[in-house]
């Protein structure tokens, strides 16, 4: 099956307009594949070259080397985008449409008829929890509603990719987690999904694979558990374990030669967890 | 929203000329010139700023603002984003002139029976007197007063004044091209603003002073006569769009008018519009 991300050998030089013909090279060599149904994450310092390589792959920027191609289509051409949606990073949107005219307007671009729009807007709405704002103007949108009516436009002709820009910046936890279960819904429906984060930790939650990008270059890359996984370091949890229980396992650690004990004590919650067990009522489970 | 206010003021212009215009003048059929003469003058100033100032940050909002991104990430392709932009602006611009148009054509109208309305009193009591004491002095007054109402019925709303509206309209349509084509690789929305006027003003003056200096100068060299035509080319003769004054005037158009200016507009638009795809087509955005 073809790919739905498939970047060879990107590179992408920016000549600055001075009269040193000074260049930056923003991305180097660059090859990653996204596979159909999978999330990736591309994770990197600001100025790495993540909104670069994304701005490639839809056709925004051009390739000074190299090649991009989504679903074996050439990225360069229109017609690859009717596969893709977009959510660029703080996005702003006509501010005098409303929740309803934005996706129409978006929806027509797409190609889409009116009657699908119709339906599908009403839907995307119901998606994204905003059915009560659609006939807002989104000049009365906070920004947690910007960002969740910004993933409905790039869904609205059900693309078969989905790419995110840093989809919760400047979203608070509560919005935050909303589009993070947003994405995950995306998984369930088999769309692939390329987003770029400053939030870590919800990359591990929600990311298959990861590439993490530095200077321009991808410098480590492959599934999150391999990736996350300490190898010479296992980790065991117990439940409603008795004192005696913890001190018999720390006794057997210490009679084994080359093992040692690096942490006995109780696993922590996030900030995250904490904040919305307080401020939503929900009560998310603590253990990871 | 400030098209809709222009409108108002626009209005309120023509009702005040309306009032005042008989302070000035006794002269019915100078009232109605000056009236045609102001509105359009209203009409051509607006329709020559929003074509540029409107024109000018349609592409650079959108670039600002990220809405380019999303929209050019849906299949869309660069010329017809641009074409689209320039199309909407002018549709505002043909639906401001249209209703711009109908308030001087109703105004007008107005005044017009108002004139021809006192001008019949006139008549009705001048042609009284006449039969009752027939004499040279009360026939040339009835005479004069029919030429008037003649005249009067000549400056009323008439289809010459939509030849006036479709100079105006193209004229705008043409400074919204070059607008576009401009803001397309401008750094600045002034800078495009600047570009555009300057531009207009170019193309307006530059027949005067080329047909000034040829009259003027004997014998002008090739290098000259090039650079003339080049400039010729780049700035369109706004100068050619200029029929109001004419219009006003009473004057027969030119045969063959609306077909030249109607060609001139579009050679101008489709050369300014493909100039800005050029180089909007490899724009990083």
């Amino acid at each position: 099956m073809e790919p739905a991300v498939d970047i060879q050998d990107l590179t992408k030089v920016f000549k600055l307009p001075s009269l040193k013909r000074e260049q930056v090279v923003a991305v180097k060599n660059l090859s990653l594949q996204v596979a159909p149904g999978e999330i990736y994450g591309l994770i990197g310092p600001n100025g790495s070259g993540k909104s670069t390589t994304m701005k490639v792959l839809l056709g925004l920027i051009s390739a000074t080397e190299g090649s991009t191609a989504i679903f074996g289509q050439d990225s360069r051409k229109v017609g690859s985008r009717a596969e893709v949606g977009f959510l660029p990073e703080n996005p702003y949107f006509y501010k005098f449409l409303s929740g309803q005219e934005t996706l129409h307007f978006y929806g027509r671009l797409g190609g889409l008829s009116k009657k699908e729009i119709s339906e599908r807007s009403k839907e995307l709405l119901a998606l994204v929890d905003l059915e009560h704002a659609r006939d807002r103007r989104l000049s009365g949108y906070s920004k947690g509603m910007l960002q969740r009516i910004g993933l409905a436009q790039a869904l609205i002709q059900r693309p078969r990719l989905v790419v995110l820009d840093e989809p919760t910046a400047g979203v608070d936890p509560a919005g935050s987690r909303k589009i993070r279960d947003l994405i995950l819904k995306l998984r369930e429906e088999e769309i692939s999904v390329i987003l770029s984060s400053h939030l870590l930790e919800q990359v591990q939650e929600v990311c298959d694979r990861v590439g993490i990008i530095f200077n321009g270059k991808l410098c480590r890359e492959g599934p999150m558990e391999e990736l996350m996984a300490i190898e010479d370091q296992t980790e065991i949890l117990l439940d409603k374990a008795p004192a005696e229980l913890v001190e018999k396992v720390t006794a057997l650690v210490a009679e084994h030669e080359g093992a040692s004990l690096i942490r006995s004590g109780h696993p922590r919650t996030t900030l995250e967890r904490l904040f919305l067990e307080e401020t939503s009522g929900d009560s998310p489970d603590t253990r990871s | 929203m400030r098209v809709f206010y222009f409108l108002l003021i626009f209005s309120a212009l023509i009702l005040a000329a309306t009032l005042m215009i008989q302070n000035f003048t006794q002269d019915p059929t100078r009232q109605l010139k000056v009236m045609k003469d102001m509105s359009f003058f209203a009409m051509s100033i607006f329709c020559t700023i929003f074509a540029i100032v409107a024109t000018a940050n349609l592409i650079p909002k959108d670039i600002e603002d990220r809405t380019l991104y999303t929209i050019l990430a849906k299949p869309v392709p660069r010329f017809e984003y641009l074409f689209g932009k320039y199309l909407g602006s002018m549709l505002v611009i043909f639906v401001s002139v249209t209703v711009m148009t109908i308030l001087l054509s109703a105004f007008l109208y107005l005044r017009q029976e108002a004139l021809l309305s006192d001008l019949q009193e006139y008549m009705q009591v001048a042609e009284q007197e006449a039969e009752q004491a027939p004499g040279a002095i009360e026939n040339e007054g009835l005479d004069l007063a029919r030429v008037e109402a003649s005249s009067l019925r000549a400056q009323g709303p008439s289809w010459s004044l939509l030849a006036a509206v479709v100079a105006i309209s193209l004229q705008a349509m043409v400074l919204g091209a070059i607008t576009l084509c401009v803001s397309t690789f401008a750094s600045s929305g002034l800078f495009t603003v600047v570009v555009a006027f300057v531009v207009f003003f170019v193309g307006y003056i530059e027949p005067v002073v080329v047909d000034s200096w040829r009259s003027s100068t004997e014998g002008i060299s090739g290098f000259s006569n090039l650079l003339i035509s080049a400039v010729g080319v780049v700035f369109p003769n706004f100068q050619s769009f200029n029929l109001v004054d004419g219009i006003v005037a009473g004057e027969t158009l030119p045969s063959g008018w609306l077909g030249r200016i109607t060609g001139l507009a579009v050679s101008y638009i489709a050369a300014y519009l493909v100039a800005g795809y050029l180089f909007f087509a490899d724009k990083e955005l």
